[in-house]
């Protein structure tokens, strides 16, 4: 046996020792009391904040290329879509784009409707309860 | 009840729920406070001490950062609380080292430890770890007890590796020394 194993051996033989059996409880009951005067609060890596500015950007973007989309006449869709950006076919890239604003376009009026005025509730649903929570 | 990593309890506390830490206290009561007795050799000191730590440890939940695993940095808060109430006691007795153990005689007081029981092996040996310096207690401890790696107790300790290796070298030189001055009738009859 190595000199480092025999040391260990003996080490281990002696009497592990053992904190009162209250100093669990002692130690919590002074967290609990660090707790309440200066509670831990929890801050998530990105805001509220953060979340409502990159939701507003993502509208914003979805908005202007709907209606960049919208604005151009058929024909010059088509013809842009057959360039290419080094190398990059953009018609292959702009065609789901291109796609989906179609079917937006085709969405009828009242669907569009009722879906906007599900998200100004919700929208004003949040404001109201921040309201009435300060 | 299924036990959760130690990372997993440390994100629950940072969320709010402070009854998470009771989990790494249950954990670590039992290390902690058998690392600060050997550095403190004095039970309520050593108690003490050991819940200092679970409270700053606690406060500065926040800044550990998962580089190193939370028993490493936490046992590096139990180490230098007790060093530091080691310091701030009055009349810290200072010992010069002075190791003169032969590697012949290394063998002979390890043969004669050898041959002891267990209960005469446990007390002598924790006469001699008694007369062994706080730090050199808990190098020893930790290396040989606790399992801990030479980089985690460098880490723990705020030394080098090759320092702590050393220290834990001469640490070991030391007790077998202190051994062999308690045990000098059996080495004698063994010889």
């Amino acid at each position: 046996m190595s000199q480092k194993d025999l040391m260990k051996e003996w080490l281990k033989e002696l009497p592990s020792e053992q904190p009162s059996p209250d100093f669990k409880v002692k130690v919590m009951q002074r967290v609990m009391s660090e707790w309440t005067l200066n509670p831990i609060k929890y801050q998530p890596i990105i805001g509220k904040k953060g979340w409502w500015t990159m939701g507003l950007i993502a509208f914003l973007l979805t908005s202007i290329l709907f209606m960049l989309h919208s604005s151009l006449p058929a024909e010059t869709v088509v013809v842009s879509q057959s360039n290419s950006f080094y190398g990059i076919d953009l018609a292959q890239l702009f065609a789901p784009v291109g796609a989906l604003f179609e079917k937006l376009n085709n969405i009828s009026p009242a669907v569009a409707i009722g879906a906007l005025a599900i998200i100004a509730l919700w929208f004003f649903d949040q404001l109201f309860v921040k309201t009435v929570r300060r | 009840m299924e036990k959760k990593t130690d990372e997993y309890y440390i994100r629950e506390i940072l969320k709010g729920d402070s009854g998470s830490f009771s989990q790494l206290v249950e954990k670590y009561s039992h290390l902690a406070f058998s690392l600060s007795m050997k550095i403190l050799n004095q039970r309520e000191d050593a108690e003490e001490v050991a819940q200092d730590a679970f409270i700053k440890a606690y406060n500065s939940l926040s800044s550990f950062q998962s580089s190193s695993t939370f028993k490493t940095w936490f046992f590096r808060i139990v180490y230098n609380t007790a060093i530091s109430r080691l310091r701030s006691r009055k009349n810290i007795e200072v010992k010069i080292d002075d190791i003169k153990i032969t590697d012949v005689e290394i063998q002979a007081t390890e043969s004669a430890i050898g041959q002891l029981n267990t209960d005469d092996r446990q007390k002598y040996l924790q006469i001699g770890l008694d007369r062994l310096e706080p730090d050199e207690r808990a190098l020893l401890k930790m290396y040989y007890y606790d399992d801990f790696s030479m980089d985690e107790i460098s880490v723990i300790a705020g030394l080098t590796v090759s320092n702590v290796k050393v220290k834990i070298h001469r640490s070991r030189k030391k007790l077998l020394q202190e051994l062999r001055f308690i045990l000098k009738d059996e080495i004698i009859s063994i010889l």
